[in-house]
């Protein structure tokens, strides 16, 4: 047990090692001139590759490679940000709360409106209930989440005045945006927990539980739910992690700051240490919460567990 | 399978694809995705052909103009028709999506049949290549490649195609891995047919169900996601018409013409949603183990 994890562990650095390698490599593909961006087409050509000279981006491809790995590892530094010239990691974690924020939250609302009525519409199979949630699950899956948060302003803001149509002043501004994601992402975790429940409802272990005279309660959600419940956490912790990566439009509709606001301006700045820098932290952590789930369902799971005993 | 004769096979194949055909027939939410798809694609083609594209462009009428016999989707800020550009804007949201997925899925299934019938070491490192690729969160891997390669149309193709192969290989080669241990693929080795031969005559359309459902299942997503990115501002630019784009530039008259938004999103939803039913209805009638 303990062995696969320290193996999983260690699996986890060439890994981490490869995202840096591929984020460098796309990003630097198209050969750029930061010192000519940096200074406008007016500037010198002198100046400007004093600065490139600088900054270092006159030196060769694997050079400046290894010393992005390499200062990224010793030093925690992303380099300097073409903007404002200021580190790129000040920018990162100044900004990463409103994300991580704005992640987790959303991923709370999620799972607390996905699981139940995924639960209920399995109990409950081919009631009124089950088809209701399940034409609206289709439906919503084909929202465009820009659209259904602009719907959302639209109706509930501008017409009805009831929330705040953006910004970060006060709880009511977070509840348009996490509202209607919450909704919009647990259309696909509630038909997941829905296909999942229907294969453990079934199964004789339940049955059984039933006719020896259990709560129905305890044997939906004890029972059933409990072993149908490793798959569900899979997907509710890469969903969390994606999520972190996928604020990039919630924060753009609703104006809010984060690493998506900041991604969308880096990107229109020609801002490459920061595009990179963002990427580069969330694949991160996309990485180590993938490793993090492994290493909970593996010691949760009796399943498993025998799996890698054996 | 003791028994190759050419008949006997053939006679299978029709039953199998009438067997499918009936069943898809069967499911009512399938046939009603289809109807308005197809109801869809003639308004898009049909308009097309008889609305100019110069309307898109015409500013001459009144701006901010609600729906009227004139014009049916109202105008927008600067006074144009609101229809033609969701009509003609169908072009560019319609080809990015398909393309997209036609064109992953068909690298993607090569790569993963390669990848899967071959296995050994080319196939682990190629893995191990993709596995890391896919540990990059899709839409930050998308922004990456359109920071990287320039914003335009033609990059953020290349970057959804990017994004999306990874995913197409592993799944087909997991399809394709549990093929190669079939009688039929076995025998075909014994007959001393070619390895390339194998793949395209035997591997590929036998894997070709899960492929289907795939690019269903990816094309609704792939409209969805381009017109995501064209809305913030990395595909297509204004003032083509885009259903993004249109809903993007709409974003500062929301409070005074809120149909600028709503008609350009609700293509997106006909469209992503119509194709989604099909896609369902097709998963239900090629996959086996729904068969009884």
């Amino acid at each position: 047990m303990l062995q696969y994890i320290i193996k999983r562990t260690l699996m986890i650095f060439p890994i981490l090692l490869g995202v840096i390698i591929i984020v460098f490599t796309i990003i630097n593909v198209v050969p750029g001139d930061p010192g000519r961006r940096i200074l406008g087409v007016s500037a010198e050509q002198e100046a400007v590759d004093q600065l490139n000279h600088e900054l270092g981006v006159d030196r060769p491809f694997f050079v400046r490679l290894f010393d992005y790995i390499k200062n990224i590892v010793t030093r925690f530094d992303f380099g300097i940000s073409y903007q404002s010239m200021n580190p790129v990691v000040e920018t990162l974690q100044l900004n990463f709360k409103y994300t991580f924020k704005l992640a987790l939250l959303m991923t709370i609302g999620y799972v607390a409106i996905g699981i139940p009525l995924g639960v209920l519409s399995a109990v409950k199979q081919y009631s009124w209930i089950d088809n209701l949630t399940r034409v609206t699950s289709v439906t919503l899956s084909a929202f465009p989440s820009f659209w259904f948060y602009m719907m959302a302003i639209i109706f509930f803001s501008l017409q009805l005045g009831l929330f705040p149509s953006g910004g970060v002043d006060s709880w009511l501004n977070y509840v348009l945006p996490i509202g209607c994601a919450s909704i919009l992402n647990s259309s696909s975790l509630q038909r997941m927990t829905r296909t999942t429940m229907l294969e453990t409802i079934r199964q004789d272990y339940v049955r059984t539980a039933r006719a020896k005279g259990c709560a129905k309660v305890s044997v939906v959600w004890k029972h059933a739910f409990l072993n149908a419940a490793l798959p569900i956490i899979n997907s509710v912790g890469v969903g969390f992690a994606g999520m972190l990566g996928g604020t990039v439009i919630c924060e753009s509709v609703f104006n809010m700051p984060g690493l998506g606001t900041v991604i969308i301006k880096a990107i229109n700045a020609k801002d490459v240490p920061l595009v990179m820098g963002c990427t580069v932290l969330l694949s991160t952590i996309f990485c180590l919460m993938v490793l993090l789930i492994d290493i909970i369902s593996s010691l949760v799971d009796p399943r498993v567990k025998a799996k890698l005993a054996g | 399978m003791t028994n190759q004769h050419p008949e006997t096979i053939k006679f299978k194949k029709v039953s199998q694809s009438r067997d499918i055909l009936r069943r898809f027939l069967k499911n009512r939410p399938a046939i009603g995705g289809m109807i308005i798809l197809c109801l869809l694609l003639i308004l898009f083609i049909g308009g097309c052909i008889l609305i100019p594209e110069q309307r898109c462009y015409d500013v001459s009428g009144t701006p901010f103009q609600g729906p009227s016999a004139e014009h049916w989707f109202g105008t927008d800020h600067i006074g144009r028709d609101v229809f033609a550009r969701v009509v003609h804007g169908s072009k560019i949201s319609m080809t990015i999506g398909i393309g997209s997925t036609v064109i992953s899925v068909a690298l993607g299934s090569l790569i993963g049949a390669v990848c899967g019938y071959f296995g050994g070491r080319v196939d682990n490192i190629i893995m191990r290549f993709f596995d890391i690729i896919m540990c990059i969160p899709g839409m930050l891997l998308i922004i990456a490649l359109v920071a990287a390669l320039g914003i335009g149309v033609g990059n953020l193709l290349i970057a959804m195609i990017v994004s999306m192969v990874p995913g197409t290989v592993r799944f087909v080669r997991s399809t394709v891995l549990n093929l190669t241990d079939m009688e039929y693929i076995q025998c075909a080795k014994t007959y001393g047919t070619g390895n390339f031969t194998i793949i395209v005559r035997h591997v590929l359309p036998n894997a070709l169900g899960p492929i289907i459902i795939l690019m269903a299942s990816n094309v609704a997503a792939a409209i969805m996601s381009a017109a995501s990115f064209s809305f913030l501002g990395f595909g297509v630019q204004p003032p083509t018409p885009e259903w993004g784009a249109m809903v993007a530039e709409s974003r500062q008259y929301m409070r005074q013409a809120p149909h600028l938004t709503i008609f350009p999103g609700l293509a997106i939803v006909i469209a992503a949603m119509s194709i989604n039913l099909i896609g369902d209805g097709l998963r239900d009638a090629l996959d086996p183990r729904l068969k009884d």
